[in-house]
């Protein structure tokens, strides 16, 4: 009887085993980590001149760059403060240039020619957009709280709006100011107007890279489309889309589930132009006569690309070559440009007056010149500054086998406002990543990655279609990650009594029992309704609408209320779900 | 392609007692042919084969002559004269005009004198009678005893093998080295051609040793064996990646069933195996290639006997003498 039992726990235990062979690409290069880890790629932050001086704000390394385009040399680098991220630029009266610094919230006026740091304002945390008002030569600054000021050009405050939570860039269209709202693609005016990107059947407009407005008069838009379809995450053999990953894209020609496009509002028309086989694209440029030129450091670089050892087998991943700036027509876009020059990882893109294409690459820090179609001779002029090269910044921003990259529904490393229809799963909100993911395991609104490792494995890899990492390069991505925590953003409360009220509300409400730590959140799985879900982090709550897992409650006070129905079984007053809400919005 | 490819290069030789070489059948010093089972010489097959049904004692020296009747004298009745030849006769019987019989008179052992030609003389089972007056030596008429027969036997075998939905092209190339009846030792040595090979193209390779233990079925050249096969099963795939390389143990219960035809044989095998893992390969996260260790072949093919001869005896001639 003893054998017996013996033959037949042994049978079992051979029988479990199991070889699993992984045949994703390894990605085994050598970690290479910045001595200042640089933030995600903001995108749009070169502007030129009348008198073709380009002015490239570097926000990896908090410098402003001015280049004399025609002598093809750098003028000035103009240092700021560490941690400043110096991102749009507006020209100013009397050659003066002001760049918003969204890591310190402030306004830098610089003197290009002199290449001086000439003002210095606190504004608000996190100021995005910027633009200058010839007609009373004054600013007005976009902060991602909500706020929109009204400045001289001094600095000083003429008028304050607070608007919708996430705005973008500042526009003066024929006199009126508009400001685009960054995860929903929209542009709002003071007057309540909206401009909105139509929906498709399976797409939905988000995150409005870049607004700006065009040599007519129109508001053109760089933005993203995100699909509403089913998406597979856990595909059979036989239902692998094309491209081979559970996420699709990855096709000469094929859309994806994200994919770039350029509106065009004109005269009460809005026309939407989808650029197929897009990559993370994160600024454009347009000439008069339709051409569009677009920044895509997410390209997959010629060394990315493996080839399949299999002998007569195709290439394994996509052999097209791309390269990180696109120029397509905006009324009949083609599905990338042939172009196998090295401009480096393009940021940010301008057509000077002569035409030239200027573009700014943010590693190697350079200026390219392209006088002529994409793939022609270009001039390389190199920026200042050490390199800024870091793994998990890479990983970060580099397009999968499907053509997405993790900054694709994670643009400037936090969300991009959509709700996915998960196969098998149901609808899931994209999370933030910008709260602080340090001591937030398990990740995911389910709570099944247990670490960034197995997230790595599941979604980059398996899901997106991207390379497998090394151990190593797996803790330098998530220690990257970890470091891309960004400060509260108050997003215009007015009655600073209310906020306290509802401090003190949140926590009778019995919020923070789950909502605990210094996140508020994000380090408990809690079964509510009868399904286990992570408790969110509340930082930055009030720019990530819509709220809950699937998305469900599109304002703050929506979700308030949802919660305290589900929790206490009984509806909350009117004036305690505002008062937690203006307590929420400070966090 | 497979199949013909298979019968191409599948020998089939089994031997069977009729076509032992005659290297190997052994004589007695008086130059008569063992009266146990013996081998067959090659080419000679033919007479000895059949068993001679004479109906009256012959002349030749082996141990099945009729003896003379000593005791047969004048007065005994003359025996009835064959129908078909010279027959020896009694040595006291006398024609009347015969001249004088050149035999011996006690014609026991006509040929005790070997003849100058006896060096010269054809061995048993020769198409020639060995006796002047005889038709030949008289074999036993039963088959060898295969349990005293030792056999090298090399099969090569092609065929399907099922795992759980999927079918592989298998083939092996087996050998075994033993009694023709009895337990035998084996090795094998062959490859499975998996056939979905978009992904990846693997080639499997099992190689084992073991024993069989075989048994002839009936009175005719059908035979069946069973055995038991321990080794390792080399796993080679062609990736994308590169060339995978894995190992593991393997097991193989052999069932076979063999039929002899001349030199060339049948063999039919049912060959289930387990490997111990399932292997499986995965690409983004979704399983493209999987393999069970469990399988079941079935093959078929021809089999060939290198060395069939005489088994050592089980029991030591010296057994028991000090």
């Amino acid at each position: 009887m003893t054998y017996l039992r013996a033959i037949a726990v042994c049978s079992l235990v051979l029988t479990s085993c199991q070889d699993a062979i992984d045949l994703d690409p390894l990605d085994n290069a050598v970690v290479v980590e910045s001595t200042v880890r640089p933030p995600p790629i903001l995108g749009g932050t070169l502007t030129l001149t009348a008198d073709d001086l380009a002015i490239a704000a570097d926000p990896d390394r908090d410098v402003i760059h001015v280049v004399d385009l025609d002598a093809g040399e750098v003028r000035h680098t103009i240092a700021l403060k560490p941690g400043d991220q110096p991102h749009r630029i507006a020209l100013g009266s009397d050659g003066r240039a002001h760049v918003v610094l969204r890591g310190s919230g402030s306004v830098a006026t610089i003197d290009p020619l002199e290449g001086t740091v000439t003002a210095r304002h606190a504004l608000c945390p996190e100021p995005r957009g910027i633009a200058f008002d010839d007609a009373d030569t004054s600013l007005y600054v976009a902060c991602a709280g909500g706020s929109l000021l009204h400045l001289t050009e001094g600095g000083s405050l003429l008028e304050r709006w607070e608007l919708e939570p996430d705005l973008r860039d500042v526009l003066i269209v024929n006199g009126e100011v508009k400001v685009s709202l960054f995860r929903s693609a929209k542009v709002i005016g003071l007057d309540g107007s909206r401009l909105a990107v139509d929906s498709t059947s399976d797409f939905v407009p988000h995150v409005a890279w870049r607004t700006w407005v065009t040599e007519f008069g129109d508001v053109a838009m760089l933005h993203q489309l995100a699909s509403t379809k089913p998406v597979p995450i856990n595909p059979g053999p036989d239902e692998l889309p094309d491209g081979g990953s559970p996420y699709g894209g990855g096709g000469f020609c094929d859309t994806g589930l994200v994919s770039t496009a350029i509106t065009v509002f004109s005269d009460g028309e809005v026309r939407t132009t989808q650029l197929p086989g897009s990559k993370l694209t994160v600024d454009a440029a347009m000439t008069a006569d339709g051409f569009v030129a677009m920044a895509v450091p997410g390209a997959i670089r010629p060394e990315d690309r493996v080839k399949s050892k299999r002998p007569n087998q195709e290439t394994f991943f996509t052999d097209f070559p791309e390269n990180s700036v696109r120029v397509e027509h905006k009324d009949q876009p083609g599905c990338g440009s042939p172009d196998e020059n090295d401009y480096g990882q393009i940021t940010a893109v301008a057509y000077a007056a002569s035409g030239r294409l200027v573009m700014q690459s943010r590693e190697p820090a350079q200026i390219v010149i392209l006088d002529g179609p994409p793939g022609g001779v270009f001039e390389k002029i190199a920026l200042e500054g050490e390199a800024r090269f870091d793994t998990g910044h890479e990983i970060f921003h580099r397009a999968t086998d499907s053509g997405l990259s993790c900054a694709s529904c994670h643009p400037e490393g936090t969300d991009d406002g959509h709700v996915w229809d998960f196969k098998d799963l149901g609808p899931r909100r994209t999370q933030a990543l910008d709260v602080g993911l340090a001591d937030t395991a398990p990740y995911h609104w389910d709570g099944d990655m247990a670490d960034f490792d197995v997230l790595m494995a599941e979604v980059l890899a398996h899901r997106m279609g991207g390379k497998r990492q090394s151990p190593e390069r797996g803790d330098s991505f998530t220690r990257w990650m970890f470091e891309q925590q960004r400060p509260a953003v108050a997003t215009g409360v007015a009655d600073a009594s209310l906020a306290a009220a509802g401090e003190t509300l949140f926590v009778s409400y019995g919020c923070a029992t789950c909502h605990d730590g210094p996140a508020f959140g994000g380090q408990r799985t809690e079964r509510i309704a009868g399904q286990d879900k992570q408790v969110p982090t509340l930082r930055r709550i009030s720019l990530h609408p819509p709220y809950m897992h699937d998305g469900r409650a599109p304002t703050l006070e929506a979700a308030i209320r949802d919660m305290i129905v589900t929790t206490r079984s009984t509806a909350a007053p009117e004036a305690d779900v505002d008062a937690i809400a203006a307590y929420l919005r400070e966090l | 392609m497979l199949c013909s490819l298979s019968l191409a290069f599948v020998v089939f030789v089994f031997g069977s007692p009729a076509s032992a070489p005659a290297d190997d059948v052994p004589l007695t010093k008086d130059g008569a042919a063992p009266s146990g089972p013996r081998e067959l010489p090659a080419g000679a097959s033919a007479p000895l084969q059949a068993p001679v049904q004479s109906p009256r004692p012959s002349a030749g020296p082996a141990e099945a002559i009729a003896p003379l009747d000593p005791g047969a004298g004048p007065s005994a009745p003359a025996p009835p004269f064959p129908g078909d030849g010279p027959a020896p006769l009694p040595a006291d019987f006398v024609a009347p005009d015969a001249r004088p019989s050149s035999l011996p008179a006690d014609g026991v052992a006509p040929l005790a004198e070997p003849r100058p030609e006896a060096s010269e003389r054809p061995s048993v089972g020769a198409p020639a009678p060995v006796a002047p007056l005889g038709s030949g030596p008289v074999l036993t008429t039963t088959r060898p005893d295969p349990r005293t027969l030792r056999a090298v036997r090399i099969d090569l075998l092609v065929g399907p093998v099922w795992r759980i939905r999927t079918t592989e092209a298998l083939v092996l190339f087996n050998l075994e080295a033993g009694r023709l009846q009895g337990f035998s030792g084996t090795f094998h040595a062959g490859m499975f051609v998996a056939p979905d090979r978009d992904v990846v193209g693997v080639n499997d390779f099992p190689i084992g040793a073991g024993f069989v233990a075989r048994r002839r079925l009936g009175r005719d050249s059908l035979w069946g064996s069973v055995g038991l096969t321990g080794g390792i099963l080399v796993h080679r795939a062609a990736t994308d990646l590169g060339l995978v390389h894995r190992v593991d143990p393997d097991f193989q219960v052999p069932l076979k069933f063999a039929w002899n035809a001349g030199r060339v044989g049948l063999s039919v095998a049912l060959l289930q195996g387990f490997s111990v893992r399932t292997r499986t390969y995965e690409r983004r996260g979704v399983e493209v290639w999987k393999r069970i260790p469990y399988r079941i072949g079935l093959a078929i093919g021809l089999h060939f006997d290198v060395g069939v001869g005489r088994a050592r005896p089980r029991r030591s001639p010296t057994r028991g003498v000090p």
